[in-house]
């Protein structure tokens, strides 16, 4: 039991650089952009967690932020995987709200959707082993694909190695959901201008049997 | 305004159980273990945000809630990195899934 598909169209854009990279744009907000991010989401979290506003609390606050920022700066050098570090790209953030928000539903269906499984006396599930390849712009957007299609209805990423994606599905709707390649398109959509979901999911193999293996 | 933010509260503190009670009971009927990560990494998550969702709404727009919402935003990043990292473990050991019956005897 295996398809192959091939992508219809070689990714041209891999590695070049969008108007959204920082390349010929030098402005502040552009330059340090995760930086400034990174400041406002520590201080708010440490404003909710303590919740108080002395001066010696807010002091402490500073100090913890500064401290976390110059340790994730350390680790920020550090390359994820192998030559390849962490933020070559930059995420485009007015997407990635609408991402987060997509995900929310996403979450719920899927809750209600294995809920239903679940309860349905026969228990009509096909669990299934699905692999493809996907070629995500950098580590991050495949760590944020992972984390994704485990959300997504009725799918658990089993193993991610470079580009090949080992997922199971427990039906078959879910598995051809999955392998149309929708959500793929969506996370590199973060990264890049635009992309189709055709090109984004490759060399499908399935297993459904214990001989597969 | 108060009864609304109560029935809301209600229905999503209710809605938040049934899905963990749900998820429990999958846990124990599912076959195999890479489908019960399933039952536990997704309904149960769905179950927890609810709950704590409910619980945010009932208590308003204070400082708790704000902290609850934390906690939803931790759970809701967390809990699938955990089903991976427990079904990967199992695929790496050796683990078989279960692929159904019929495909078994055939």
């Amino acid at each position: 039991m295996c398809k192959v598909v091939h992508a219809t169209q070689p990714f041209l854009f891999f590695n070049q650089v969008s108007p959204f990279s920082t390349m010929n744009n030098t402005s502040l907000w552009l330059r340090h952009r995760g930086l400034i991010l990174q400041i406002l989401l520590l201080s708010a979290i440490w404003l909710i967690l303590s919740g108080r506003t002395d001066a010696v609390y807010l002091f402490w606050g500073v100090v913890s932020v500064a401290f976390v920022i110059w340790l994730s700066a350390k680790l920020h050098s550090i390359p994820l995987s192998e030559k390849e570090p962490c933020g070559t790209t930059r995420i485009i953030i007015p997407r990635l709200i609408v991402y987060l928000f997509w995900l929310v539903w996403q979450i719920i269906k899927s809750g209600t959707y294995v809920a239903y499984l679940i309860l349905h006396p026969k228990m009509p599930i096909d669990p299934m082993i699905v692999r493809f390849t996907s070629k995500q712009p950098n580590v991050l957007a495949r760590v944020i694909l992972g984390n994704s299609i485990t959300l997504t209805p009725g799918t658990l990423t089993l193993d991610i190695e470079d580009d090949l994606f080992t997922v199971h599905a427990l039906t078959q709707e879910v598995e051809e959901e999955l392998v149309s390649g929708d959500m793929e398109a969506r996370v590199a959509r973060l990264y890049m201008q635009d992309c189709t979901s055709e090109d984004m999911c490759c060399d499908i193999e399935l297993i459904t049997s214990g001989r597969g293996r | 305004m108060s009864l609304l933010q109560d029935a809301l509260a209600i229905i999503l503190v209710l809605g938040g159980t049934f899905f963990m009670l749900v998820g429990s009971i999958g846990i124990n009927r599912l076959p195999d273990f890479f489908t019960r990560a399933h039952a536990s990494g997704k309904v149960d998550t769905l179950g927890i945000l609810m709950f704590l969702s409910g619980l945010a709404v009932f208590e308003g727009f204070t400082l708790t809630s704000a902290k609850l919402l934390l906690i939803i935003a931790f759970v809701a990043f967390t809990s699938p990195v955990a089903a991976h990292a427990l079904a990967r473990r199992a695929l790496i050991y050796g683990m078989k899934p279960w692929y159904g019956k019929r495909k078994d005897e055939g």
